[in-house]
């Protein structure tokens, strides 16, 4: 046997091994086509469907302020005419036709589209979401019309005190390029939008190397594969985006601050936001902070007792979002107007002890551990609910991360947590909302 | 050869007739509680619920939220699980103890991996058999409820839906909000919460739901051990009536935001009844063209909707955000007299029926959903296995049969706009 021969038997075994590894954990297999779409299987078969679902790396991180909302004006128009259907209407009737269930979501860092249909409709599934993928037609007329719908979505999110508070927060933390954190966009920017604009987005982003095709539910890998190299391999691979269009990487907050939104709103509700970890750069520190989330939110854990048990708050919680590109750290918590400010005193006491040795338990972190696992379990049940979920950390973080998720979150130690707190929270400038309404304000002396 | 037929028919006994792997429900009766069990080994989880019947005909107004705040407050400690104890059990194992309340019956639901099912059920039955009911749990869970209650009407979205209730089911057991009202949580003392839950703890009261990875000789095994001794009591069911409406109507609430919220309501068939299945026929076919009339078409929402509720006196409705009312309201009422007056193709309803099918199965993707509507199916009167014929109920409407339940049902709509929109026409609402 001569040394080539080696060195090709070497590298198959690997990409069998490979391959098997990705099979055998979650029932998940992947691989990638010659035009660089990766595909991904993710196999169970409790009932008879499967969602075909392509998620791009296209979202709101790639908008500067002229291109603000526009990744989600364009997730719109997928709905809409292509080369092979001539309006929605049409486009409509064909879902009803193939039985679909369907949507599309735009978040931060990843903009998706899924349909969920009987097995025996795959086939006319994948050629739908090929044609809709590769070639929507942006018709001016259908874009005058989506202006007021997508409008319509804005006209929704500011009728929720909620929303009004997060994106006053927002615009402070996230103070010198908000376009980049603003997935709903800027109204005049969505009124605006252009069929030039549209092809703009396709033509840097919508390539099968910026994508990947996930097929979830009664498949097996071996389908899954064929499937998409007979109806995607003639998508045309194009440039990397990412090596023209850099999401620029956002300053620290300049100064620890307060925002008040008035509402009439029956609690006062506090969000305190922080600049966290991006997990391309800081991938212990993620796995640290859903630990931390996950202790402080047991019932039996210092920072519930001190401030729900208590009676102070009736929530409060602390979360983190992972993106590639500074994921949110929020604390956020409920109060009456008669214990906001007590309610705040006792939340940063609870931060400024996280550090110290007893402030929570051995057990405490196993039990986090223990909820992120068996919550994995719950959340696989459902096949059509559980694609997204590989296809989010696919776009944001990579499919291993999810893979390895567990086993890394296994071998998290106080010494790490101590280190994400030290990093991003403790002593480090944060933004805090407080929504409250006017006669609430007036009561606390705001 | 043979080792392919052998997989083939492998595979058509582990999948029953629905085409799930899940067997078929079954139900029978452990030391008088009635039990429905359905194997569904596709995963490693386990859902259950204990069901009280009867919802809001067992309440009256001063008794609003009693039993949702019972199950919530029995929930938080025990007596073989003090709340330390119980909190760190249910951590450690990521056991999900919860409540559900419904117009037509509440339950406490248990969510847990097959491997920790036996700790899980124990303390899921002490939860049931001993709560302790302390002064201070009691307190806090009221307070919690209160600001719920309270800030119902922050968000438009549920506030609108409150208001709809309380405008269709006027002077019905609905109308007294099972989620409970300031004034009568504010009353509940820790002992009316025991004497209330006591009260529901007998077997005529009750229905065992359980889904997932065990056997049927297990669950048998852990009711008999857990619920063998409570008293049959007596329950006697009361359906509560229809609705029947003699005009339409148009209620505004004034309230500045940047569109105008709108829900009308009209009666449809009790959930599960013949007539229910050509209702929903109808309303998912409203939906569809009411996306496409107000938003493919005419840009006018983001968010027009249609369809009926599942409540076993029911309702139907259109549903839409607009800064226009007038003009939007006028094209979803065309599309309720087109209903009305216009035969469905032959093709639309195999494709609607088609649509109805991907429903039934995400449905019954995961083990709590099944359990939730097998209970729904058992406890409407019309029995659980119902659950796994709602294709074939579809399969069997005709387009008379949709044209027959609209021109019955829809009808003197009840609207709510909340908003405050420029202009107004009340004429365009009466439908």
């Amino acid at each position: 046997m001569n040394r080539r021969f080696l060195y090709v038997l070497a590298g198959l075994v690997f990409v069998l091994v490979t391959e098997t590894l990705y099979a055998q954990k979650y029932d998940i297999s992947a691989k990638t086509l010659k035009n660089g779409l990766d595909v991904i299987v993710i196999q169970n078969p409790a009932v008879p469907l499967v969602t075909i679902e392509i998620d791009v790396k296209n979202g709101g991180y790639t908008e500067p302020p002229e291109y603000n909302g526009l990744s989600h004006f364009y997730e719109h128009m997928f709905f809409k005419a292509n080369k092979a259907i001539p309006s929605q209407e049409r486009y409509l009737e064909s879902m009803r036709e193939l039985g679909a269930s369907w949507n599309g979501t735009t978040s931060d860092e990843r903009v998706n589209y899924f349909i969920t249909l009987t097995k025996d409709s795959l086939e006319p599934g994948m050629v739908f979401m090929f044609n809709a993928i590769t070639a929507p037609l942006f018709l001016e007329e259908e874009i005058v019309k989506e202006r007021t719908v997508v409008t319509g979505e804005y006209d929704r999110a500011e009728s929720t005190p909620l929303y009004l508070l997060n994106r006053a927060v927002d615009r402070k933390v996230w103070w010198k390029y908000y376009s980049y954190k603003n997935v709903l966009g800027d109204r005049q920017v969505l009124m605006t939008t252009t069929p030039q604009k549209m092809q703009t987005i396709q033509n840097r982003f919508y390539f099968p190397n910026n994508s990947a095709l996930l097929l979830a539910g009664d498949i097996t890998a071996d389908q899954g594969f064929r499937l998409a190299e007979k109806y995607f391999s003639s998508w045309k691979r194009g440039p990397d985006p990412f090596k023209t269009f850099k999401t620029p990487e956002h300053p620290p907050i300049q100064k620890t601050d307060t925002v008040v939104v008035e509402r009439p709103v029956n609690a006062v509700t506090i969000m305190i936001k922080w600049q966290g970890p991006s997990v391309g750069k800081d991938r212990a520190a993620t796995y640290a902070a859903d630990i931390l989330s996950y202790i402080v939110g047991q019932q039996t854990s210092k920072f519930y007792k001190s401030l729900v048990e208590s009676g102070l708050a009736y929530s409060a919680s602390i979360g983190y979002q992972t993106l590639d590109h500074a994921g949110p750290i929020v604390l956020s918590a409920q109060t009456s107007a008669k214990n906001v400010d007590t309610c705040r005193r006792v939340i940063f006491e609870q931060i400024h002890t996280m550090t110290s040795d007893d402030y929570f338990t051995d057990d405490q972190i196993e039990n986090a551990k223990t909820i992120l696992a068996i919550g994995e379990q719950y959340g696989r049940e459902r096949a059509s609910q559980f694609v997204h979920t590989v296809g989010y950390w696919w776009a944001v973080a990579g499919l291993d991360y999810y893979l390895n998720y567990i086993d890394n979150l296994r071998r998290v130690s106080r010494s790490d947590i101590k280190r994400y707190l030290a990093t991003y929270v403790i002593g480090k400038p944060y933004v805090m909302g407080v929504l409250v309404s006017p006669e609430q304000r007036k009561e606390i002396g705001m | 050869m043979k080792t392919r037929l052998f997989a083939i028919a492998a595979l058509m006994a582990m999948m029953s007739a629905t085409g799930l792997r899940a067997s078929e429900a079954e139900s029978f009766i452990v030391r008088g509680l009635q039990v429905i069990f359905k194997q569904n080994t596709a995963s490693d989880i386990v859902a259950a619920g204990m069901y009280f019947r009867g919802g809001s005909t067992m309440l009256t107004r001063k008794h609003a939220g009693i039993e949702k705040l019972a199950l919530t407050v029995a929930a938080k400690a025990t007596e073989h699980y003090p709340k330390e104890q119980l909190n760190k059990a249910l951590e450690s194992m990521n056991t999900q103890i919860g409540v559900t309340v419904t117009m037509d019956y509440s339950s406490l639901d248990l969510l847990c991996v097959k491997q920790n099912f036996e700790k899980s059920w124990d303390i899921f039955s002490d939860v049931l058999r001993a709560p302790l009911f302390e002064a201070q749990d009691a307190e806090l869970e009221r307070q919690k409820m209160l600001t719920r209650i309270k800030q119902m009407k922050d968000d438009p979205d549920s506030y609108l839906n409150n208001l709809c209730t309380s405008v269709f089911y006027l002077d019905h057991p609905y109308a007294v909000d099972v989620n409970g009202t300031e004034d009568a949580v504010s009353a509940f003392a820790a002992a009316d919460l025991k004497n209330y839950l006591n009260g529901r703890l007998m077997t005529s009261h009750m229905l065992l739901v359980v889904v997932g990875n065990t056997t049927r000789a297990d669950v048998e095994r852990m009711v008999q051990k857990s619920f063998g001794t409570l008293p049959q009591g007596t329950y006697t069911p009361t359906r509560p009536p229809a609705v029947q409406h003699q005009e339409p109507s148009l209620k505004m609430v004034q309230r500045d935001l940047p569109t105008n919220y709108i829900r009308g309501m009209f009666p449809a068939p009790a959930f599960g009844s013949t007539e229910s299945y050509a209702m929903r026929i109808a309303g998912s076919v409203l939906r569809d063209r009411l996306f496409e009339e107000v938003r493919t078409k005419r840009g006018l929402s983001y968010a027009p909707s249609g369809g009926t509720g599942n409540f076993f006196s029911n309702y139907g409705f259109v549903y839409v955000t607009a800064v226009h009312p007038d003009t939007t309201v006028m094209i979803m009422i065309a599309e309720l007299k087109r209903l009305k007056e216009e035969r469905l193709s032959d093709k639309q309803l195999r494709d609607k029926v088609n649509v109805f099918v991907t429903g039934y199965y995400l449905q019954n993707e995961s083990n709590q959903s099944q359990a939730s509507t097998l209970a729904r199916y058992e406890l409407s009167g019309e029995g659980c296995k119902e659950a796994d014929r709602l294709v074939e109920h579809l399969k069997k409407v005709t387009p008379d049969d949709i044209l027959n339940v609209c021109r019955k049902y829809v009808g003197n709509l009840q609207f709510v706009l909340l908003g405050n929109p420029a202009s107004l026409q009340v004429r365009a609402f009466m439908f």
